[in-house]
């Protein structure tokens, strides 16, 4: 089965952080066309002009954070649905708990090892490209 | 059948009523009584007919007043002011109350009295024992610390005690049965009684109807008012059965005190916590980023290693040294904030000119490269920690020169001016300015507005180590978000410190 290219947005400050994940989602999936922004307004003038399959954020940002961001996309129209995936270095149960008050679709912890990077490329990649199962509440227009 | 005999109806009445009936001539003798009459003196007729009237009187001055009392012609349908003493042939006396009747001749001599004397003793006895029960309780109610009284259907003044009278405060002694609720609200309204209804408030007119409404259709549920010279009192009104409304006010200003004080620090707890939560929240994520970067770049020098990527391994270690400063930095900013008590310990006189000119000497070469101009006018002299103030007058002056504009010669304004008993240090530059939608969280641990940590270095600690000075001296900082020239920081501290909290 060809698989369509996928979009990806990835919001993160920390430009190291970007690196890592980018780099291990590419090993795992070369055909993914993933964006990097570093400012959570940045992320919303792109959201607005292009289409995104799928926004990877950051929470802790300078400026506009990523809880915000996400409650900016969850009402705005276009980005509605586009799942969301949290991955912060916070493991704090309220911000679990808010990110998904906010609309997260999923949340993980930033690894701190290679191959933790390589399991959540893996995990993503197989639940959210090669699975078209739509997260729950979620209806897909395609 | 035999006629009507009317003389013997008469008598017969006569001899049968039942209350004593005593008839006396122009010389005040008694010449006739009834059967009724003689038992309740107990005399026998021979022994009471031709007596003088003073005979059944207690003494000489129930006798008189009697006298005193017909003279003036006193209203005798009215037990109150028409009864007497009266004594029994044995000693034993009753209390009688006296109507009389006058036998008036064609040339209006008056021929005799006809008295009825009705034995009101038990009356007189419950009416006394009612009069010592209202004094009691009127006693009783006198030394209650609670206000009470009772209005009547009509809203009058009924009763009232003494500290109801202190609580109307100016109205209390303007108080009198018969004035009507609404009346001592007003009276008391207007002389300012009441804080929340003050004479040149807008809206004492409307916090009057509701106090009337409270008044009128009581709901039964205690109201916590605030009265003047900052005291809480607890209003009750409660409409009884027949009418009438008492009114109940209770000083509650100590508990009311006590409440608001438990709700100060209740907050100011949540708050705390709030910050702590902040606090760990931020201190964790900045300090475990670089430390997961650190254990990152290093796994990646073993691959790079073992896959021969020379080039690559030089990059990762540098990113390794730099993520290792950056933890440093972190750390070193910590403690910084750390070492800065909530309160501080020693205070002096402290010229804030002084600072000013210090500062700008430490960062003289630095401006000096900036090419900044300084404007500084008059400051003032406040008491605090001339070190921690020293630090606050740096961070501001040292972000004012380091967020400076690429396309403007950079200006720095520093002014001061008194604000009451507080003083104000303003600190204005024309530089990059900050968006109004971060006025507060600028001065949150770690939070910083830029990326770019290479053209605005930083770790975000500067500016919530000056909040935490300021406060620390029981003062304030915020951003002017109305001037956008630059950015403006006011910081205000109190001219005296005071020495407990």
């Amino acid at each position: 089965m060809a698989k369509s290219p996928k979009r990806l947005l990835v919001v993160d400050d920390n430009v190291h952080d970007a690196r890592f994940v980018t780099r291990a989602l590419s090993q795992i999936d070369d055909t993914l066309d993933i964006v990097h922004v570093i400012h959570a307004d940045e992320a919303v003038a792109r959201l607005e002009h292009d289409h995104f399959d799928y926004v990877l954020l950051d929470i802790k940002m300078p400026g506009v954070d990523g809880m915000e961001l996400l409650e900016r996309i969850r009402t705005n129209e276009g980005t509605s649905v586009v799942p969301v995936i949290v991955l912060t270095s916070s493991t704090s149960p309220s911000d679990v708990f808010r990110s998904y008050k906010a609309g997260a679709n999923a949340y993980a912890a930033k690894p701190s090892s290679l191959s933790g990077y390589r399991q959540f490329a893996e995990a993503f990649v197989r639940f959210w490209i090669d699975n078209t199962l739509p997260p729950r509440g979620v209806v897909l227009h395609q | 059948m035999t006629a009507f005999d009317e003389e013997l109806v008469f008598k017969a009445l006569y001899e049968t009523f039942p209350d004593p009936v005593i008839i006396l001539d122009a010389e005040r003798i008694i010449r006739s009584a009834n059967p009724a009459a003689l038992a309740q003196f107990g005399y026998a007729a021979a022994a009471f007919i031709g007596r003088p009237a003073r005979l059944i009187y207690s003494d000489d001055d129930e006798y008189n007043r009697r006298l005193r009392n017909r003279a003036a012609r006193v209203d005798e349908r009215i037990a109150r002011t028409s009864t007497y003493t009266y004594v029994r042939r044995d000693g034993s006396m009753f209390s009688g109350h006296l109507r009389t009747t006058p036998l008036i001749d064609a040339a209006g001599q008056e021929l005799a009295l006809i008295g009825i004397i009705r034995d009101v003793s038990d009356l007189a006895k419950a009416v006394l024992e009612r009069q010592q029960a209202s004094d009691m309780l009127d006693a009783a109610l006198d030394v209650m610390p609670e206000g009470f009284a009772i209005f009547d259907a009509e809203e009058r003044l009924l009763v009232y005690n003494r500290a109801y009278v202190t609580i109307c405060g100016p109205a209390g002694p303007l108080l009198r049965p018969g004035i009507t609720a609404e009346e001592i609200l007003l009276l008391a309204q207007k002389e300012g009684h009441y804080p929340e209804a003050l004479p040149d408030s807008p809206d004492w007119q409307a916090w009057v109807a509701h106090r009337l409404q409270d008044f009128r259709q009581p709901d039964n549920r205690a109201k916590i008012y605030r009265y003047a010279g900052d005291r809480w009192l607890r209003v009750e009104n409660i409409k009884t059965k027949d009418g009438n409304t008492v009114v109940l006010r209770v000083d509650v200003t100590e508990l009311k005190r006590a409440e608001l004080a438990l709700e100060r620090q209740r907050q100011e707890l949540e708050h705390k916590n709030e910050a702590l939560d902040q606090f760990t929240a931020t201190v964790s994520h900045d300090l475990k980023a670089p430390l997961r970067h650190i254990s990152m770049f290093s796994e990646m020098i073993e691959d790079e290693l073992a896959a021969g990527n020379q080039d690559e391994v030089s990059a990762s270690a540098r990113h390794l040294r730099d993520s290792a400063k950056r933890m440093n930095r972190v750390i070193d900013s910590l403690l910084d904030y750390s070492q800065i008590a909530y309160q501080i310990s020693t205070w002096s006189d402290v010229n804030i000119s002084d600072i000013v000119a210090d500062t700008l000497s430490v960062l003289g070469g630095h401006a000096r490269e900036a090419n900044v101009a300084f404007e500084i006018g008059a400051l003032p002299k406040v008491q605090g920690d001339p070190e921690l103030l020293r630090r606050l007058v740096q961070n501001l002056i040292g972000n004012a020169i380091k967020y400076r504009h690429p396309d403007r010669g950079p200006v720095v304004r520093v002014n001061g001016r008194a604000v009451g008993q507080q003083v104000e240090l303003v600190v204005e530059d024309n530089g990059i300015g900050i968006d109004p939608r971060f006025a507060t969280r600028i001065f949150e641990l770690f939070q910083r507005l830029h990326h770019d940590e290479s053209t605005y270095g930083g770790t975000g600690i500067g500016l919530a180590l000056a909040k935490r000075i300021a406060e620390s001296h029981n003062g304030s900082i915020h951003l002017d978000t109305d001037f956008t020239e630059g950015a403006r920081f006011v910081v205000t501290l109190p001219k005296r410190m005071r020495k407990t909290r």
